[in-house]
């Protein structure tokens, strides 16, 4: 039977997404006739912002366009200029690094799991209703949320857009004393971290198979974070190099943010993406919990992406326990530096996902052109086509509201972080 | 952990400042510096989330400065309590909570010292309002005499 009715759906706010958007959607006779995820933010013009500016400035800058992944913005700007620098980044600073990209890890994904996706798994409209009922939950959220906190703080000087971070390594490296102090308490998290896992495998997640491609660093030793190829699910594996060859950014009207495709069709990134294409390298303690679970990856459900945080929640405060265990005070914390022409490029794991930067340098070390392709951007035509899959097998028969808080948590789903200034989402659904 | 601390609360851009700007002034203060460390913790947070339950705890008095735009006249000193802040309307959250929805939440889960206030300057209607010298100084003045206050009743118990 044919849905002919014509309704229209406005829902002002959307809580629990960062950023300025829309989400306009018409129903016409039981079909999704338009979908469009609106981004109406202004664009912020940090790549503009950069031209002009010294190396050294690069890492403070770019550390102010997300107040959730700063790191991952100082990391794979660093990478791409220690590139062109020809600085060989090992031993201590590269070590240290990943610890930072741990703590950036453990607070992101504890603050999206605990606060921001929770309630629509346990049926609340946000978190402090969900808190009545599940204070544990909250609680467990802001102690791994403030752990990660502590780490960043750590390396960073601060947890929120930390400048510890230089090129060639860190402007200061921590005592022995103050690491032990935080080693103690990444230790004394593991079995919270651990349940954590078991929990979020244990929601009563929509089940709701899809098809898509995945795309992730992939490094031959570790679960990636600072450094690898860039891989997918269907046999890419590239230098990061050349990213232009195989992915392009375009305009589309009802966005500021451009989107991103891979040979043309929309891909996924962030940490399902991530765990589906590395899941032989993770260790094996974590792979253990995982197996415990049942849960199975890779993953073809979207919504096993909570799971895949609370994994890397896990794993992360592994990673840092070992990376940390046996820490000793460097000669120095960086490499010296002596800036040259040239272009290069970084790409790191940031908690929603791979993060491209491109620099190109002058001889005295300015940057002339700078180049940033976020996470969010790179997902949103993946969101606008989960939405029409999964509000489509969902049942566009459903009411207004329903449809709306299901659109909601699929957008939610994958944590974008359209911009950290303001806060709103609005929803129009034009049924016809 | 000592066993008060005040929160400043804000961010680098305009009046955002205000919460920064009356730390620095405390801790210049005369009759706060000797309680430093041990007594008093003085600090500045950027936008802090729900930072700022972690900074809180431990803490039998808690003061969060912040700016504040509840309808009255510009530069007045207000002075929020924990019911008030139930009271204030929803703010829609995000990534960053807000200092209402942290404390809201801080207080479903049992977190929340046992005595908060929220003081800050009201700044009317007008986003491009600055705070007087004499504005600031008379919040000071009010913080620091809660402080006394709260030091003077805790010794006497």
């Amino acid at each position: 039977m044919t849905d002919s009715r014509e309704v229209h759906i406005n829902v002002p706010v959307m809580a629990r997404v960062e950023g300025e958007g829309a989400l306009a959607l018409t129903i016409r006779d039981g079909r999704i006739d338009t979908l469009k995820l609106q981004i109406f933010e202004p664009p912020r013009l940090f790549e503009k912002f950069l031209e002009g500016r010294d190396y050294e400035e690069v890492p403070d800058i770019v550390a102010r366009i997300c107040g959730i992944c700063p790191v991952a913005y100082q990391m794979s700007a660093v990478h791409a200029l220690e590139s062109v620098f020809g600085i060989p980044i090992d031993g201590w600073v590269r070590d240290m690094r990943r610890v930072l990209y741990c703590g950036e890890w453990i607070e992101s994904h504890a603050l999206h799991i605990h606060l921001l996706a929770a309630p629509d798994f346990l049926g609340f409209p946000n978190a402090i209703a969900m808190a009545e009922q599940h204070a544990d939950i909250v609680r467990r959220g802001l102690r791994l949320q403030a752990l990660g906190n502590r780490l960043m703080h750590l390396f960073g000087g601060r947890s929120v857009h930390p400048v510890g971070v230089r090129v060639g390594g860190f402007h200061h490296a921590p005592s022995p004393e103050e690491v032990a102090t935080v080693v103690n308490e990444l230790r004394a998290a593991l079995p919270e971290a651990e349940a954590l896992v078991y929990w979020t495998a244990s929601l009563d997640l929509p089940d709701d198979e899809q098809s898509f491609t995945c795309v992730a660093l992939r490094h031959p030793g570790e679960y990636p974070m600072n450094q690898g190829r860039l891989v997918s699910s269907g046999g890419l594996d590239i230098d990061i190099e050349n990213f232009d060859s195989h992915f392009i950014e375009l305009h589309v009207p009802h966005s500021t943010a451009l989107h991103a495709l891979l040979d043309g069709r929309p891909y996924l990134v962030g940490p399902l993406a991530r765990i589906n294409l590395n899941c032989d390298r993770l260790p094996e303690s974590v792979r253990r919990v995982i197996a415990a679970t049942g849960v199975r990856f890779p993953s073809r459900n979207m919504f096993h992406s909570v799971i895949a945080r609370a994994v890397e929640v896990l794993y992360a405060l592994i990673e840092a326990i070992r990376l940390l265990q046996n820490y000793a005070l460097p000669k120095r914390p960086f490499v010296p530096v002596t800036p040259r022409a040239g272009s290069g490029t970084g790409c790191t794991e940031a908690p929603r996902g791979i993060l491209w930067h491109r620099y190109t340098l002058n001889g005295e070390g300015f940057i002339r052109s700078a180049r940033i392709v976020p996470p969010t951007s790179q997902n949103q035509a993946r969101i606008e086509e989960d939405l029409r899959v999964s509000l489509e097998a969902y049942g566009l028969e459903r009411n207004e509201q329903e449809l709306r808080l299901r659109g909601e948590t699929v957008i939610r789903n994958y944590d974008p972080c359209i911009s950290c200034s303001t806060h709103f989402l609005r929803i129009h659904v034009d049924r016809q | 952990m000592s066993p008060i601390i005040v929160i400043g609360v804000g961010s680098p851009f305009g009046i955002d400042r205000l919460g920064w700007d009356i730390v620095r002034l405390l801790q210049k203060h005369g009759v706060l510096k000797p309680l430093v460390p041990d007594t008093l913790t003085l600090e500045s947070a950027d936008r802090p989330g729900t930072r700022l339950v972690a900074m809180m705890k431990g803490a039998e008095l808690a003061i969060i400065i912040d700016v504040v735009q509840s309808g009255m006249e510009a530069g007045t000193v207000v002075r929020l309590n924990q019911d008030d802040i139930h009271n204030a309307p929803h703010q829609v959250s995000v990534h960053g909570f807000g200092v209402a929805d942290v404390i809201m939440l801080a207080d479903k889960t049992g977190d929340l010292p046992p005595r908060l206030n929220i003081f800050g300057l009201e700044m009317g209607q007008d986003t491009d309002w600055t705070p007087t010298q004499i504005q600031k100084n008379k919040l000071v003045d009010v913080i620091v005499n809660e402080i006394q206050e709260f030091l003077a009743a805790r010794a006497n118990e």
